[in-house]
């Protein structure tokens, strides 16, 4: 059974659709959600927790359908928004346990788990201190704490490092993974890809409302083009080694560095380059196989669409 | 020590039903207040006129028959409905209860959204109408204390003091007329205030704009009075209109000449203003125009 399974989802701002019938399914575990700015990410999320009516469409959380569920399907789902999203005057502790009184914790459960979960994000010295003095990762990490207070599914994570240092980027992530392995699904909306690529497992990535991508990120890769760079050495120029890959039909770039970069499809592998450099009338000197990074895959996505990807 | 060491503990145990999940909302925006002495001070000054009337119950049963004093307690008034009225919207009682009502009513959906705590609240399992209830009813219990609150305790010091239960069904419009006046007044005053804090994002301009209406308004009502003569410019004026709505209720001449509205036009305001109030909150909420 999905924890979440997004059907034909429809949302409209007057004339202006922002989702344009968004369909996955998330099995569990991380998913990133990735998409340039106004893609719909945040129009998305919070479709999901039920605050944007949906024109039409449907979606089932842990196998019941959004529409029978109504309010009550935000006990379900914890939320990090990416705004600030804190009440001044209040410490850290009153307003964690404010919002798990608000999710239908008696007072004192609200206030034991409160401080729990702020012991878990490693709060538990700040707790009594106002959250205003709070800094940029502790109050992510409040945040956190607040979406977890009622013990959720399903996290909904708008930005949660944006901000952060990196070692505050890096326990938040650590945060994150160790959510998953507890069993909670995490849906990560972020710009910040190197995020997803360390905690996710599968991307759905969301271009002008609509689904462009929704794959593993290791399925994803393996069904990708290989990327090379490749040293080559001839009595010719390096024209002749250019014009041959263009003749194989490879994306074949030179680099300021003397290298090639080249691109070539599934099937055709380091053979096919020595025999080509060969066709040149030369020979690879050196050859490196490159990572293929998911920022590369999400641009690819979106060039595949005719889309530039300025709004990054 | 390393996040992941630190342990997770499920939750477990009960849950309070949807329908109560306004509660602990309501009392973070009533609690505070408590806690300002200007606030709980600005209180007291508009209990000072209920004072009064809790004092003339006091001379009238205490000094009312002794001789020196006769003539003396027999000049003040009685507690009656037409004190109550006078209680209700005199003046002084009226601006204070305007005061509150910035005080607490301008803030109650703009500083959720000044402090982008709305959606986290929204994103809680409480319906708008829960979350609009738990604010409507933090800045209800306030204009409770001018108004309700203060007719019950003058009641109950009545009956005690006078041992006259009869006064109770001889003036029981005391009673049912000022209920019915407070959830006609000051339930559009809450309904309006609602509305206009769910327009803007600062409380100080919602509190502005408050003043300008209600302030403003009078003034400006006041001078086309001056020049016209005609009862019904006050029409615009909503003290004058609440002032109408206590004499109505509670079935006293008005207070003066001017403030005698007719019952239709003061029917009419309230019916607009909660008309209007409602739906700027469903258009604001329904379409989430209040969450940009």
């Amino acid at each position: 059974m999905s924890v979440l399974s997004v059907q034909d989802i429809r949302v409209r701002y007057g004339s202006f659709e922002a989702l344009r019938g968004v369909t996955f399914d998330v099995q569990g575990g991380a998913v990133g959600l990735l998409g340039p700015n106004g893609a719909g990410k945040s129009t998305l999320i919070k479709s999901l927790l039920g605050l944007v009516p949906l024109t039409s469409g449907h979606f089932n959380l842990l196998g019941k359908d959004s529409r029978s569920l109504g309010p009550g399907l935000r006990d379900l789902v914890g939320y990090v928004p990416e705004r600030e999203g804190l009440r001044p005057g209040m410490s850290g502790v009153s307003w964690v346990a404010l919002l798990g009184e608000l999710s239908g914790l008696p007072r004192r459960a609200a206030v034991e788990r409160a401080h729990e979960v702020l012991q878990y994000v490693g709060l538990e010295e700040s707790r009594y201190r106002n959250a205003e003095t709070f800094s940029t990762g502790m109050r992510q990490r409040l945040k956190l704490a607040a979406a977890l207070v009622h013990d959720p599914a399903l996290l909904l994570l708008d930005e949660p490092t944006s901000g952060m240092d990196p070692v505050g980027r890096e326990d938040m992530l650590e945060l994150c993974r160790d959510i998953v392995r507890l069993g909670k699904t995490v849906l990560l909306s972020t710009h910040i890809l190197k995020d997803v690529e360390a905690l996710c497992d599968q991307v759905v990535i969301l271009h002008k409302g609509q689904v462009q991508a929704g794959v593993s990120v290791e399925d994803w890769t393996r069904s990708e083009a290989q990327h090379f760079l490749v040293q080559w050495e001839g009595d010719g120029k390096a024209e002749a080694f250019l014009q041959a890959c263009q003749r194989a039909g490879w994306s074949a770039e030179p680099r300021k560095d003397g290298l090639f970069k080249l691109v070539l499809p599934l099937g055709e592998g380091p053979r096919s380059v020595f025999r080509v450099a060969r066709e040149a009338g030369g020979a690879v000197n050196r050859f490196v196989k490159e990572e293929t990074s998911l920022e590369e895959l999400f641009l690819s996505a979106l060039q595949k669409n005719g889309e530039s990807h300025a709004g990054l | 020590m390393p996040v992941y060491e630190q342990g997770y503990e499920t939750y477990g145990g009960p849950r309070h039903p949807l329908n109560r999940r306004w509660l602990p909302l309501f009392r973070e925006e009533v609690l505070p207040y408590f806690r300002k002495r200007m606030f709980v001070f600005l209180i007291f000054l508009a209990l000072v006129p209920w004072f009064y009337g809790v004092a003339l119950t006091f001379l009238h049963t205490q000094l009312g028959d002794a001789e020196s004093f006769k003539e003396l307690v027999g000049k003040l008034p009685v507690v009656d409905e037409k004190l109550v009225a006078t209680l209700l919207t005199n003046g002084y009682d009226l601006f204070l209860l305007f005061i509150v009502a910035i005080w607490v009513g301008s803030g109650l959906v703009a500083r959720d959204r000044k402090d982008m705590t709305l959606d986290v609240f929204l994103g809680r399992a409480m319906s708008s109408v829960q979350y609009l209830w738990a604010k409507g009813a933090a800045l209800g219990t306030f204009l409770l204390i001018f108004s309700m609150l203060p007719t019950i305790v003058l009641v109950i010091f009545q009956v005690g003091l006078t041992g006259d239960v009869g006064w109770l069904f001889t003036h029981a419009r005391v009673l049912w007329g000022t209920a019915f006046y407070t959830l006609v007044g000051p339930g559009t005053l809450v309904l309006a205030m609602l509305a206009l804090s769910s327009l803007a994002r600062s409380p100080r301009v919602v509190g502005l704009a408050f003043i300008a209406l209600v302030f403003f308004g009078d003034i400006a009502c006041g001078v086309v009075y001056a020049v016209t003569k005609v009862g019904a410019v006050w029409f615009f004026s909503l003290s004058r209109e609440l002032m109408a709505l206590a004499s109505l209720c509670l079935g006293v001449a008005a207070a003066s000449e001017s403030s005698d509205l007719h019952p239709a036009l003061v029917a009419f305001f309230f019916l607009a203003l909660a008309g209007a109030s409602v739906g700027v909150l469903a258009a604001r909420f329904s379409r989430r125009g209040v969450l940009q």
